[in-house]
């Protein structure tokens, strides 16, 4: 099972263009910056739907690209909380059969996060 | 003056304690180091490490009062009663405050902490400008006492994989060099998730550093050039 783990994580790395530990430090920077840029959006698209009512809020996601907006958020947010809690199973749980594995759940309750996003945004 | 410091000796303790001393202090004792030696007058088996007295050769690193500084820079008047003394924390301790500092070194070995040139020796130095002379400071004046490797998280959790701040403020110490040629070899062995990036900018090794040195703002320069070398 740890050979196959870390078969699949070489096998990623060989297929990225960053170097693995640059491109989640990269990444978690851009995601950040994604992120404040959205939360900017949605707090002034919430003072200028007030009174901010239910209706208001279902407004608010009706345009296609405020949903797109919304699930590159979502998924900065995944993909960002991923890189947080990799790095502190990296720092902490020594043993690597236990880390891969505290990985792949957090990776998989992450995904599920995402299909739930993109399950909401297009349910308004 | 009253001073709790940590004793073990490996060869007749089980585990270490902490000692009381209540010492008369003269009035030409000022610095943290002059108690200790005191101390170590009146108990001669108390063990630790001191060279130049004065800041500059970093021997006599050690966990003061919870903060890691040097004792013979440490004035006695700024120090709250009891002083608490530890070793450096996070390596091995070989006997009361002295600790095994190889992975320490180890780490500081593996950036290659020289300059590397592949052109033919000139008969006179490699000379530079005075901006390129100056991009050095606040790099070259690092005296390898660790006190900041040894009051960072990551190089706790990860010592053989982590260089640590004094290797990374050292790699870019050399990264920083107009003189060496050596910047994408250097790059490339930094480039792995632990080597580097277990830094996570807490700065205790700015808070700590006896010397005034900046390494997060290093390792901060070191992210800069992998980026800049990516894109």
């Amino acid at each position: 099972m740890t050979n196959l783990l870390k078969g699949c994580a070489s096998v990623i790395e060989k297929l990225s263009p960053l170097p693995y530990g640059l491109r989640q430090w990269v990444g978690q920077r851009l995601t950040a910056v994604l992120m404040i840029i959205y939360l900017i959006t949605i707090c002034v698209k919430m003072v200028l739907a007030r009174p901010l009512d239910f209706i208001q809020w279902q407004y608010i996601f009706q345009p296609v690209w405020m949903k797109l907006w919304t699930l590159l958020f979502m998924l900065s947010l995944f993909y960002h909380a991923w890189v947080g809690v990799r790095d502190i199973f990296m720092d902490y749980v020594g043993l690597l059969p236990l880390r891969l594995g505290l990985q792949a759940l957090v990776a998989s309750v992450l995904l599920v996060y995402s299909i739930w996003s993109f399950n909401i945004l297009w349910s308004f | 003056m009253k001073f709790r410091i940590y004793r073990f000796n490996p060869e007749k303790d089980k585990k270490p304690y902490m000692q009381d001393y209540d010492l008369d202090l003269d009035n030409s004792d000022r610095m943290l180091l002059d108690a200790l030696m005191r101390i170590k007058a009146i108990d001669d088996s108390l063990s630790l490490r001191k060279s130049c007295r004065e800041g500059v050769c970093g021997s006599d690193a050690m966990n003061i009062n919870g903060k890691n500084g040097l004792a013979c820079i440490t004035n006695l008047t700024d120090l709250r009663e009891p002083v608490e003394i530890r070793p450096l924390p996070g390596l091995p301790v070989i006997r009361d405050l002295v600790v095994d500092m190889s992975q320490f070194f180890k780490q500081y070995h593996s950036v290659q902490p020289y300059v590397t040139n592949e052109e033919p020796v000139l008969e006179q130095e490699r000379l530079q400008t005075p901006g390129d002379r100056a991009r050095l400071d606040g790099l070259y004046e690092c005296i390898l006492c660790a006190c900041c490797s040894t009051s960072c998280p990551s190089f706790w959790w990860n010592p053989d994989k982590f260089v640590g701040p004094a290797g990374l403020l050292a790699a870019y110490r050399f990264l920083a060099d107009t003189r060496d040629q050596n910047t994408r070899q250097r790059l490339d062995n930094l480039e792995d998730p632990f080597r580097l990036f277990r830094c996570h900018s807490i700065m205790n090794c700015v808070d700590v550093c006896p010397k005034g040195l900046n390494p997060t703002k290093a390792i901060g320069k070191i992210k800069d050039m992998l980026v800049k070398r990516a894109v």
